[in-house]
């Protein structure tokens, strides 16, 4: 009856949502407001932003919509490509080269009457603060660890203590194959994605050496191609691994490699799978994961549920296998933590094995990063001569930098919104 | 410049280097990495992928329009709900062929049952549970084989009942004095083969391994002491690798009981018993290994990667390759009967080569169907709480989840690869429990009871 004045709806339309909105179940929160509370409150007020129109973005709109959220922001900077028709199922073949966003946001409106959604072609990086404080829950459909880093760090530094309504819950969903997870991050509150950065899989990384002088892989031989005999080839053109011609170049020169070492299985396919790093993708675990996502957001904005806390991990290759656990907070995450990182090295390590450490290690993973002290700067990427003046530092050892004793260093993170505050303290 | 003619040259020469694959594999690409042309074929195939029938007798009513995103809102409203939703997932891919159907199940059930059983899956979803009885009574008699389980574990490579050419190969090579690149490059297999068979000669046993806890320590420790060079990886892989010596290769058990399902279907026209059968005779009389009269299966067909030089890993491949193909002709040529001629190439070859993944059960835990409903039903009791509070919402969300997971069950039945649900309990525990998944979507969680 409450939206019996929105033009759109008919009769009955929301007959299976409103029974959980009108009703307080055994686990629901006393907060609820059961009834036309509740109800305005989706359908009039609520703002949520889907970051990501691809294989789950897809799924995400569609069930948002159908729960009753009506004013929907989607940012997508892809376009799409014929290799996501076979679940991105708001797309037609018609629409390969078009935004992934604005034809998703156009085909949910024409579907499901009476929802806004409103798309944006481009960068999540494009939008600043002001932006991102106008939604009430964030929904993350993403295949880019990086692109969730910036996310998650940008909601976490969002929050002001004074300002409840500067926290915006995050919910993040990934899947690979037959496995997925969803989980429910309440910035500074509960554990946050950079906190749990050393669950992923650490990726492949074949030895150099092996690569070019004892290959026994199909992969060894393609990276062979593509690290080595590209750029000796090609010179200082890129490769561009979205077009044909160029992973058909590296197929042929892997494929040669491989005979010449009579090793079997280079394919064109798994040639473009190495060069792209290709996750394998299914419609399947999509909605599965989708769904897990849209339910979290529904029960978060209508207090009508407890919500997930606040990890839902699931294994499709065996059965159905799930594990729903509370990932802990990290008190020395760089970007929720608010504690300093301490790291013993041996006082032989130079400022540069220093970089790389920051960069390899599971729990940090900071690419070029810029580091200094309190006092002075030690390595600058930018400006161009800030880092010549800095450069002669990366050959010195940490004590002739640091003191005898060590310190403590601020290292900010290339394109990620945080720093990091590392103490280096000497191994003996 | 210079260099790449060169290598244009080189690649020219090549075997048609087949360019970018068609749009047909492009559409599918990140599927198809899951299962490979094989699994693509089965979906096309089966009449459930490239053709699907929707049985609904009902008429669109505005809580169905408002709640399934395949119907077109309002303007669906009074029309039939197969033929609508049909329409709309029609248009999904033009590929897939989809048929309405707005007969009722009970009057199907009654008059038309054979035509259920022309489907290669029946779904069925919020039904009344005496349907989901009739329908399980009557597909009950089929049985899922999976073939390819994409399992995580590592396949046996045979260390402790090594085939005489491995052993030969081993046992050949002048350890002491070979080029100590050479020598740094054997792969681990090798390795361990020789220090095993090295330790039974000195105790002039036939068989046996390592036992105690100290035999062991010892056993790795005299694999560091081949090793001529202190850093020599291969070594320090295969003392990381010695558990193999010592763990029997056997027949795994689900193998074991898939040979008792099938010692007496002879009759069976499905090429798959017939390779069972033949299988299990292989078993029991592997003509390669006089020495043990049972308990061996033939070679699979993959290894691992390892540290070594490619010629190396050419060498012992090539041992493994050789007698490989020794084995699936053995299997198949001595043990498949006549009549099985019909048995294609292929699936032969899919079979053997995947064998310790070849999971299979019975009645219905591993029924498409019995899951599939089962599934389904689970959706319906979600959890108790909620059902007594909603007890006939379906909400959007959970419909979504339900289905994707009863998806996911459907393309790991129809592609036969990957395991469904309970597939490694129902082998043990023969006609017991069902495959039934339940799901709570307030704390979020899943369990297979």
């Amino acid at each position: 009856m409450a939206s019996s004045e929105d033009t759109h709806d008919w009769e009955g339309r929301y007959y299976h949502i409103d029974q959980i909105l009108d009703t307080p179940g055994p686990r629901t929160d006393e907060a609820f407001l059961a009834g036309d509370g509740v109800k305005n409150f989706l359908r009039k007020e609520a703002k949520i932003l889907v970051i990501g129109a691809g294989g789950l973005g897809c799924e995400i709109l569609a069930n948002l919509a159908l729960t009753g959220f009506k004013d929907i922001h989607v940012i997508d900077m892809d376009t799409i490509d014929i290799s996501n028709l076979n679940r991105q199922f708001l797309f037609r073949p018609k629409d390969v080269g078009k935004s992934k966003a604005i034809v998703a946001a156009e085909f949910i409106m024409n579907r499901v009457p009476g929802v806004k959604v409103s798309p944006y072609f481009g960068k999540i990086q494009d939008k600043d603060d002001a932006y991102y404080l106008q939604f009430n829950l964030v929904i993350c459909g993403l295949d880019s660890v990086e692109a969730r880093r910036w996310m998650n760090a940008t909601l976490v530094n969002l929050v002001d203590p004074e300002n409840p309504e500067s926290l915006k819950p995050l919910i993040d969903g990934g899947t690979e194959g037959f496995k997925g997870q969803a989980r429910v991050i309440l910035p500074t509150i509960t554990s946050c994605y950079e906190c749990s950065l050393d669950m992923l899989n650490k990726p492949t990384a074949f030895p150099i050496c092996t690569i070019a002088n004892t290959p026994r892989l199909p992969e060894h031989c393609i990276e062979w191609a593509s690290v080595l005999e590209w750029p000796r080839v090609h010179g200082d053109k890129k490769m561009d691994t979205d077009n044909p011609d160029d992973i058909s170049w590296l197929y042929s020169v892997a494929a040669a490699r491989a005979k010449e070492f009579k090793i079997e299985g280079v394919t064109w396919s798994l040639t473009q799978g190495v060069v792209k790093n290709i996750i394998p993708a299914i419609a399947s675990t999509n909605a599965i994961i989708a769904a897990s996502c849209c339910n979290e957001a529904f029960k978060i904005a209508t207090s009508s549920a407890a919500y997930l806390n606040n990890y839902f991990m699931l294994i499709g290759t065996e059965g159905i296998y799930s594990y729903t656990f509370e990932h802990e907070k990290r008190d020395d995450c760089p970007v929720c933590g608010g504690e300093a990182l301490e790291l013993s090295i041996s006082p032989d390590t130079t400022l540069e094995e220093l970089i790389e450490m920051l960069t390899e290690r599971q729990d940090i993973q900071i690419k070029n990063p810029s580091l200094s002290t309190s006092t002075k700067q030690l390595y600058l990427r930018a400006p161009p001569q800030l880092e010549e003046a800095t450069r002669p530092n990366l050959q010195k050892k940490l004590p002739e930098l640091l003191g005898p004793s060590g310190g403590e260093l601020n290292v900010t993170a290339g394109t990620l919104p945080f720093s990091a505050t590392v103490i280096i303290k000497f191994t003996t | 410049m210079h260099e790449s003619q060169t290598v244009e040259r080189l690649t020219t020469s090549l075997e048609p280097p087949s360019g970018a694959p068609d749009a047909k594999t492009r559409r599918y690409d990140r599927q198809l990495r899951l299962w490979a042309a094989s699994g693509q074929a089965a979906l096309r195939i089966c009449s459930h992928f490239g053709h699907f029938t929707l049985l609904d007798s009902r008429k669109v009513t505005g809580a169905d329009a408002g709640n399934n995103f395949f119907l077109d809102g309002l303007k669906s409203v009074g029309k039939s709900r197969a033929e609508e939703a049909v329409n709309g997932l029609r248009e999904l891919n033009d590929g897939v062929q989809g048929v309405a159907d707005t007969r009722d199940i009970k009057q199907v059930l009654s008059s038309q049952k054979d035509w259920l059983k022309t489907f290669d899956v029946v779904v069925a979803h919020n039904a009344h549970p005496d349907i989901i009885d009739d329908l399980a009574a009557l597909l009950w008699p089929e049985t899922h084989l999976l073939i390819e389980s994409h399992s995580e574990t590592a396949a046996s490579l045979r260390i402790d009942k090594a085939f005489p050419a491995l052993l030969e190969y081993a046992m050949s090579l002048p350890l002491d004095t070979m080029d100590i690149t050479d020598h740094a490059h054997i792969p681990y297999p090798v390795i361990l083969v020789r220090a095993l068979e090295e330790w039974r000669r000195e105790r002039q046993q036939a068989t046996g391994a390592p036992s105690t806890s100290d035999e062991k320590k010892a056993f790795k420790e005299r694999i560091r002491k081949m090793m001529r060079k202190f850093d020599e990886e291969n070594f320090e892989e295969a003392e990381a690798q010695a558990w193999r010596c010592w763990t029997p290769t056997v027949v795994p058990s689900e193998i074991q009981q898939l040979f008792t399902l099938y010692s007496s279907s002879s009759s069976s026209p499905s090429s798959f018993p017939a390779l069972v059968s033949a299988l299990s005779q292989f078993a029991q009389n592997n003509p390669a290994s006089p020495q043990y009269t049972s308990g061996l299966l033939p070679l699979t067909s993959g290894l691992p990667d390892m540290k070594s030089s490619t010629e190396a890993i050419q060498a012992e491949k090539k041992v493994f390759k050789e007698y490989l193909s020794k084995d699936v002709d053995d299997a198949s040529c001595g043990y498949v009967p006549q009549k099985c001629a019909c048995v294609e190439g292929s699936e032969r070859e899919r079979v053997e080569r995947n064998q310790p993944g070849i999971k299979g059960a019975n009645k219905l835990s591993m029924q498409p169907r019995e899951t599939a409903t089962h599934l389904a039903l689970a959706a319906v009791r979600f959890s108790v709480g909620q059902s007594a509070r909603a007890p006939s919402a379906d909400i959007p969300t959970t419909a979504a989840f339900l289905g994707g997971l009863v998806a996911q069950e459907v393309i790991k039945m129809i592609t036969k690869q990957y395991v469904p649900i309970s597939a490694g309990d129902a082998a043990s525990s023969g006609d017991g429990e069902l495959g039934v998944c339940v799901v709570d979507l307030v704390e979020t969680w899943t369990g297979v009871i």
